[in-house]
């Protein structure tokens, strides 16, 4: 089927290929499917299926912070029918500010995929020590050192 | 909005399968049990409303297109 994205302008993408979103993104709750498609190698885009404006730039939390985790509660596993580890793919939102080095990425509440089912949500949790706006180019540098 | 008084041991339901209890009063804090499916996202108030503005910002924002390809140009390995 043919979409309208916002970064990559008209794109034809494969249905099996669309991520179920079931009770949207906590500000775009009536956005339900979306699709990942590479941005360079580190990036990501989280594109709404249905409208074209709701796109996300996405990256993996691993990439910055090795030790990166995130606890799922058991109702959380369930609802996305996950049965093992490789079913998980975890990604995190990048606010992207002008300049680039003012970014943040969102560590608190991780989007969380099925790869396998295609069924995909944003991780609340109760309590996290992880900020919702981390600076992504202080970890970049934190790391180079 | 819907408006309600209850007393401690008190509670709501929503539909057939929410229950809401008022389980302890002290002061200007209320302790709630919330008994609901587990399809039924529930959230404080304003860790929910934090995220929200949080994805917004994310979504909304219109980059130039130099920071757009400098970020489709960054490696892995610079990491």
């Amino acid at each position: 089927m043919i979409i309208q994205t916002k970064y990559f302008g008209e794109q034809e993408i494969k249905e099996t290929d669309i991520i179920a979103f079931s009770s949207g993104l906590p500000g775009f709750a009536h956005d339900h499917r979306f699709i990942i498609q590479p941005f360079g190698e580190t990036f990501s885009i989280l594109q709404s299926v249905d409208d074209a404006e709701v796109a996300f730039i996405v990256t993996s939390p691993f990439y910055y912070f090795e030790n990166y985790s995130v606890d799922l509660p058991d109702h959380f596993v369930k609802q996305l029918e996950i049965r093992s580890q490789e079913d998980v793919a975890v990604w995190v939102i990048v606010s992207v500010r002008n300049p680039f080095s003012d970014s943040t990425v969102n560590l608190n509440a991780p989007v969380i995929i099925n790869v396998n089912k295609k069924i995909g949500k944003q991780y609340i949790p109760e309590q996290s020590d992880y900020s919702l706006r981390m600076p992504l180019t202080a970890q970049l540098q934190e790391k180079r050192v | 909005m819907l408006i309600l008084t209850r007393k401690l041991g008190e509670s709501i339901r929503i539909g057939d399968d929410i229950e809401v209890k008022i389980v302890a009063v002290s002061g200007d804090q209320i302790k709630l049990g919330i008994t609901a499916p587990r399809e039924v996202d529930v959230n404080r108030g304003e860790i929910y409303e934090a995220i929200r503005k949080e994805n917004n910002s994310a979504a909304t924002s219109k980059l130039p297109a130099d920071i757009l390809n400098t970020m489709k140009s960054m490696k892995k390995k610079d990491h």
